[in-house]
């Protein structure tokens, strides 16, 4: 194995056996009481079986070639999957922004220092944004650019499998939160290789995590919802949400669904629906209260924001968007407003806007301005006073950088929570939360070690220097997360160090907070979890 | 050999043309590409631009007519190229490097520019304007030449010495700065050799030569000199140093490509065309088989 001095390029293709590791109590300390997760050993059994060659973890699970043609043939189908990237019919989509990341970047490592998992490990090697980008860069200028003196002019790589396969786990070190791109002088986005890394692995391999694709877009695509809930199981789970939170609210509303020709279709996460149901009584609560004209929809997909395919697949990206376009056509609704999902907020609403047709170009937009003029305009009768505990924002990476939907939330944040605080830094500079891209809904092999210890770990900090006046865990404190992946890994962050006992930290969202301050409704929405 | 030289001038000129034509015209003509914005977008309101909102967070934003601030992009794009903001933001040390290297080689070219203009100037007898360019050539001489070297040798030191810089340090970097000092040391010394003020004057003596079809004599170091500049005329697009100009698409049509598909009939007409491209991915969720359509494949029922 090579410590992080040693790692280099040449290393990726020569070295056997697993690459390199991390020594996780060499990291950073937090500001709060915070566990280290010691890596679990891979078994010999999935050695044998599987490609465990880069470090500690494994996302893709590669079988392990048996014969040298093996070798070759992922090899040489590596290559052909390159080429292909590279050509206007098959990659269209990004093309001219591949184009320009491979061939003007001046190495100057300004990406390095702003990528929260290279500042978190310790500034591995591999963590480097511009590693994998580079290793890339120098395969394809060699192997099929075939550029006049690439070997010396770049440095020579000698491809193999291992190269393949380590490139292919590599693709997935990376939160594809584009802060690397954000800081480049240039305008080089080594988020963006990631991102075409993987494709190149899930459009021509095969390859790519199951939670994302048999379990989140196939299953999205077939069921209606990466949750595996059907039409039927959804309609009767939100159903059970309306009748336990009248209970409980001592407010009377009714989810509507189908509602042919309504001005708003609201689409959740679905996930919100099993692991978050307040945020969806909340959004029903709210919307039903400003005497919205709105409506959810039981159509394939049209019950579940969702988009998979935006962390790892164009094709798969655009038949989920396409399915969500046609469940609001169907209902001749006049928009699709996206719940508090960050990734879906940019699916549906950024990346959807140039693969939709104009027939299924319905107009779309983010939850939070529609909040934020429904909580301004004095739509709801609203007591801050109820939300009298810290609160802090955290800005998921798709809604902001991605989006630049900055302000709304804060707007309401600033009306009902007198004792906001912004993380530092935040808005469009903010930092992941660690489970972006996906690695949210992942925790085998090591994923959830890699979430705590590294990815998550600078959101952690940020999050515990945001209330470092207010520590102690007789002061309830709140981290409004408006996105579903974001909230399940800060639930992680939170659950697994006890620091909601510890420390008095919860989480949830945006709208929870203003139903909290509704004064039409029972006092205590917010749970605190002990109580 | 001083008409080989001349030759070769304008084959340095036509090739930097040529070359950086062939470059953008290969981005222009690249299919419409998805929205891959980054926050803040310069061309935003001044409001927007200051906390990097965008236009999304209006509702019902698509009634309101699109809009992109000529003024914002302009004074986005200034900042970057005349400061280089992002690297005295993100990599101070490297800025206290790169920087006087960027600024010499804009005194280079503006210096350049002046001895154009001063043989216009001398072909239509301005002699006071003539002198005028050649004052301002040879502020940009010596200090863009002083620029050039001290940037290209501390960047060469910093590529050395920096462990996490030397890992992602090709030859083809050395070769790059290495040429770049040598240039402007070889500048220099013909300074000091001749004095700046007769060396601005071989300069608008050539241009003049070039522009009039008239060929000059060339002393050996001076010669050495133009070989060099011809060299990385052609060196200049066709390397990573290209960023020189397609920075300008990376920042305004990728980075701060927020225009949206319901305000355009070209984008919409681009994005049919797109659709209708064939696949030929492989893997058993696509099955491309080179004539199937993005259409057809994003469409198709799934099993």
């Amino acid at each position: 194995m090579k410590s992080s001095q040693e790692l280099t390029f040449k290393h990726v293709s020569s070295e056997d056996g697993q690459l390199c590791t991390l020594d996780v109590n060499k990291l950073r300390p937090m500001p709060v009481e915070y566990e280290t997760y010691e890596w679990k050993p891979i078994s010999d059994a999935q050695k044998d079986q599987y490609c465990c060659l880069l470090d500690d973890i494994n996302v893709l699970l590669i079988p392990t070639p048996k014969t040298i043609a093996e070798e070759e043939e992922m090899v040489n189908r590596f290559l052909e999957g390159v080429r292909k990237l590279f050509t206007p019919e098959n990659n269209w989509t990004c093309l001219a922004m591949l184009d320009t990341t491979m061939d003007y970047c001046a190495q100057c490592n300004s990406c390095s220092n702003a990528c929260h998992l290279y500042e978190m490990s310790g500034e591995h090697e591999m963590y480097r944004p511009n590693f994998r980008s580079e290793l890339f860069r120098r395969i394809y200028k060699q192997y099929v650019k075939k550029e006049p003196l690439a070997k010396w002019r770049y440095g020579d790589i000698d491809l193999n499998w291992k190269t393949v396969v380590r490139l292919a786990e590599m693709a997935y070190r990376c939160n594809l939160c584009r802060r690397c791109a954000q800081v480049c002088p240039i305008g080089i986005d080594n988020g963006l290789i990631a991102r075409e890394l993987r494709k190149l692995f899930s459009q021509e391999f095969g390859w790519s995590p199951r939670e994302l694709h048999e379990k989140g877009t196939q299953l999205q695509l077939q069921v209606g919802s990466s949750t595996g809930m059907n039409s039927s199981v959804v309609q009767e789970t939100v159903e059970f949400i309306d009748e336990d939170y009248v209970e409980s609210t001592g407010y009377e509303f009714k989810t509507p669904w189908d509602v042919p020709n309504a001005d708003i279709l609201l689409i959740h996460n679905a996930g919100e629906m099993l692991a978050w149901p307040d945020n969806i009584a909340a959004f029903s609560l709210i919307f039903e209260a400003a005497g919205l004209s709105w409506t959810l929809s039981s159509e394939i997909a049209g019950y579940d924001s969702v988009n998979y395919g935006v962390f790892y697949d164009d094709v798969q990206a655009a038949r989920v968007a396409i399915k969500h376009a046609q469940a609001a056509k169907k209902l001749g609704v006049k928009k699709i407003v996206i719940g508090e999902c960050g990734h879906a907020h940019k699916a549906l609403t950024v990346i959807a806007d140039r693969i939709l047709p104009k027939d299924l170009n319905i107009p779309r937009e983010s939850c939070f301005p529609l909040l934020r003029d429904i909580v301004l305009g004095g739509r709801l009768k609203l007591d801050p006073s109820r939300n009298n505990f810290p609160v802090t924002l955290h800005d998921p990476c798709n809604l902001v950088r991605l989006m630049g939907v900055v302000k709304p939330q804060r707007d309401v944040l600033h009306a009902i929570a007198p004792m906001f605080r912004e993380m530092t830094p935040h808005g469009v500079e903010n930092y992941c939360c660690g489970g972006g891209s996906g690695f949210a809904i992942m925790t085998r092999n090591n994923i959830n070690e890699w979430r705590m210890n590294i990815t998550g770990r600078k959101k952690m900090e940020q999050i515990a220097n945001a209330f470092s006046d207010c520590l102690d865990p007789s002061i309830k404190k709140y981290v409004c997360a408006p996105c579903s992946n974001c909230k399940g890994q800060i639930r992680e962050l939170l659950q697994e160090n006890n620091l909601l006992e510890k420390n008095g930290m919860q989480y949830g969202g945006l709208v929870e907070l203003i139903v909290n301050a509704m004064t039409e409704v029972e006092p205590g929405f917010i749970k605190w979890e002990e109580e | 050999m001083s008409i080989f030289f001349y030759c070769l001038a304008y084959a340095a000129v036509i090739a930097f043309v040529a070359i950086a034509a062939m470059r953008i015209m290969g981005y222009l003509k690249k299919p419409q590409h998805l929205r891959w914005e980054l926050y803040p977008v310069a061309h935003e309101s001044a409001e927007r631009v200051e906390y990097g909102g965008s236009y999304l967070e209006k509702v019902d934003w698509w009634k309101d007519k699109y809009h992109s601030s000529i003024v914002g992009a302009l004074k986005g794009f200034l900042e970057e190229a005349l400061f280089l903001k992002a690297t005295w933001e993100h990599n101070r040390p490297l800025w206290w490097r790169t920087y006087p290297f960027h600024v010499g080689l804009y005194l280079l070219l503006g210096g350049m520019g002046m001895t154009v203009l001063a043989a216009f100037g001398k072909m239509a007898g301005f002699e006071g304007f003539v002198i005028f360019c050649t004052c301002v050539t040879v502020f940009c001489n010596v200090v863009g030449f002083g620029g050039v070297l001290f940037g290209a040798v501390g960047l060469i030191q910093r590529r050395l010495c920096d462990a996490g810089l030397r890992k992602y340090t090709s030859n083809e970097h050395f070769f790059n700065l290495g040429l770049f000092g040598v240039y402007a040391l070889l500048g220099l010394v013909l300074c000091l050799g001749y004095s700046a003020w007769d060396f601005a004057l071989m300069g608008n003596a050539f241009i003049y030569g070039m522009l009039t079809f008239t060929a000059m004599d060339v002393a050996p170091l001076y010669a050495l000199y133009l070989l060099i500049g011809f060299f990385m005329f052609f060196w200049v697009p066709y390397s990573f140093l290209g960023h020189l100009f397609m920075k300008y698409f990376t920042w305004h049509d990728i980075r701060w490509g927020d225009e949206p598909f319901i305000s355009s009939n070209k984008l919409q007409n681009q994005l049919a065309n797109n659709l209708n491209l064939p696949v030929s991915w492989r893997a058993s969720h696509i099955k491309g088989d080179g004539v199937k359509t993005w259409a057809q494949i994003a469409t198709e029922k799934q099993d």
